[in-house]
């Protein structure tokens, strides 16, 4: 009888217990306490800014060279087609971006990098923060050139500077998802190649593309948009070490 | 601290790797002796988080190291065995991006970096190229590197391959101070690097454990059944076709000199010897453990 009666007696006080990310920092707490060196709070943001300097250099001079190219490609073709440069340009974006994006996986780096505290997966995203940030800024840029000396709608060239980046986009990591980065490479740069000059040969296909209205446009946009987030997302979950052996060879011992 | 190994098992495909180990690990130099092949590196990638496991689960003081995530693998160091990629980074930038992937600050990264150089005697060449770097040099900033964020539990995996014997003793001592309140694993099949600092030996065969105690509990296996005999030199191949053959030597009565490992008396006038860790590698082994670098 007597525990009951406590037992009553104490069910009179809430006992809140903390939740599972509290617990789990407690323990974290702990565990550093007893060490020399201590791990610092990591937000995602501090992850981006530290990688910026693992960027590779060739991704920052590519892209520049792009934004040259596509100054200088304004202000010298002067044709009705001139829209449709946009939407063959930016998947050139991609082409540059994918060896930064893909460079940490290799078997013997993600052996190693795989233990440390911010996994090859969190690299990943934060690359990809960084390379689609600058690519976003860099077609921004070619959609307000296209405005300046062009008379097609804004929004039209815009659509289709970002149709022809996400769709290529989607394409270039898919094909990572299977083979290695330079054959991810290679294969998207064919495909690319093959949708700009049926786009340049065949009047037709420029026609449609050119024709199409807003609607069918976003549409299909918002459509690789998602398509293009999906792979992102599940390419950050899948590179685990054991993807990697399968990519990259077994070979081991 | 204690880091919890229940019913380990690896598969690939058909082949057992690590078949169904189970150990506890506390505080000081464990040593894991294989011979190769026999699934240490495997069961060294699943304690360091980076391999899964086909059955069973790792704890620290408790928890599954899934469940911890992040919070293990800031407390983790690890060497891994090959250590070649890089090839292209300074020496004082790879630490550098280690320590930005550990979650170090860049102020204090910078000074990090510098006493862990200073302690693998890599602070001459900090600005070379990695892939310049001798064999030896590159495992110690490999070792470097797996110090940088003060791991309580190290995993070190044939870390003293290619090193000199100088370099040997150095990082012997550098792990026996090391061993005060972290967990070192060290897999290896050299068996003087472990002979002295290791708390704890662990013998691997064919993804077993066959073998686990001290230094002294491994010694009193092999006690009484280690001979030394003289024989001529034309007895040497049937004696290694009877028995497991150990070091061999100069004899002052016949030919040779040779050290036996054996539950029975090989000859009338075999002497016991006292026995040494090499002799438990081959008395599990049924061969000699290699020996680098004897100077
Ligand atoms: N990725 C893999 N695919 C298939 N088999 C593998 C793989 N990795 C290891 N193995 C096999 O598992 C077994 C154990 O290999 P492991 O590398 O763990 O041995 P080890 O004790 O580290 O050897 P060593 O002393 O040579 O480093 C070997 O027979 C090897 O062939
Ligand atoms: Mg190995």
């Amino acid at each position: 009888m007597k525990n009951k009666e406590i037992k009553s007696a104490l069910d009179y006080y809430d006992v809140k217990l903390p939740d599972e990310d509290k617990i789990e920092s407690t323990v974290l707490n702990v565990i550093n306490s007893q060490r020399t060196v201590k791990t610092p709070e990591l937000s995602f943001k501090r992850i981006i800014i530290s990688q910026i300097s693992s960027v590779k250099n060739s991704f920052w001079f590519f892209s520049f060279l792009f934004l040259i190219v596509i100054v200088f490609m304004y202000l010298k073709i002067d044709s009705e087609y001139t829209t449709l440069f946009l939407f063959s340009t930016t998947p050139f974006l991609n082409i540059i971006a994918l060896p930064t994006l893909f460079f940490t996986f290799n078997r013997e780096r993600m052996e190693l990098e795989g233990t440390c505290l911010i996994k090859p997966a969190t690299v990943f995203s934060a690359k990809s923060v960084i390379c689609g940030a600058l690519d976003l800024i860099l077609i921004l840029f070619a959609v307000l050139i296209s405005a300046i000396v062009t008379d097609v709608p804004v929004l039209q060239s815009a659509f289709l500077g970002f149709l022809g980046y996400t769709s290529s986009a989607f394409i270039a990591m898919c094909f990572s998802l299977f083979f290695k980065t330079q054959v991810a490479m290679a294969v998207t740069s064919a495909i690319y190649a093959v949708a700009v000059s049926s786009v340049f040969v065949f009047e037709d296909v420029a026609n449609f593309i050119l024709n199409m209205n807003f609607a069918t446009l976003s549409i299909i946009f918002l459509l690789f948009f998602l398509l293009l987030s999906g792979v992102v997302y599940y390419t950050k979950n899948n590179y685990k070490y054991e993807r990697v052996v399968f990519l990259y060879g077994t070979e081991n011992i | 601290m204690e880091l919890k190994i229940s019913n380990i098992t690896k598969k690939y495909g058909d082949k057992i790797a690590v078949d169904n180990v189970n150990v506890t690990l506390e505080n000081g130099v464990c040593a894991l002796l294989g011979a190769n092949g026999s699934g240490k590196t495997t069961l060294m990638r699943m304690i360091a988080g980076v391999l899964g496991n086909t059955k069973g689960s790792i704890s620290l003081d408790g928890r599954n190291i899934e469940i911890l995530d992040s919070a293990y693998r800031n407390v983790l160091g690890y060497l891994p065995q090959n250590f070649g990629c890089y090839k292209d980074f300074k020496v004082k930038d790879f630490l550098l991006y280690m320590c930005a992937l550990k979650g170090l600050d860049g102020k204090f990264a910078k000074k990090r970096c510098e006493e862990m150089l200073l302690k693998v005697g890599l602070e001459n060449v900090s600005n070379k190229k990695i892939g310049a770097l001798s064999g030896g040099m590159k495992q110690r900033l490999g070792i470097a590197q797996a110090l940088l964020n003060d791991p309580t539990i190290l995993i070190l995996d044939e870390p003293t391959a290619g090193l000199d014997p100088k370099e040997r003793i150095r990082f012997r001592n550098l792990i026996c101070e090391l061993s005060k309140d972290r967990i070192i694993i060290y897999a290896t099949h050299i068996v003087s690097d472990i002979s002295y600092i290791a708390d704890r030996v662990l013998l691997m065969k064919a993804g077993r454990i066959v073998a686990d105690g001290s230094t002294e509990e491994l010694l009193n296996i092999v006690k009484g059944k280690v001979w030394s005999v003289d024989i001529m030199r034309n007895e040497l191949e049937s004696y290694q076709n009877k028995y497991s053959v150990g070091a061999i030597s100069d004899s002052k009565i016949k030919d040779v000199n040779v050290r036996i490992v054996s539950d029975v008396k090989p000859d009338e006038k075999a002497i016991e010897a006292l026995p040494d860790l090499d002799d438990v590698y081959l008395y599990y082994f049924g061969e000699v453990a290699e020996v680098e670098n004897s100077n």
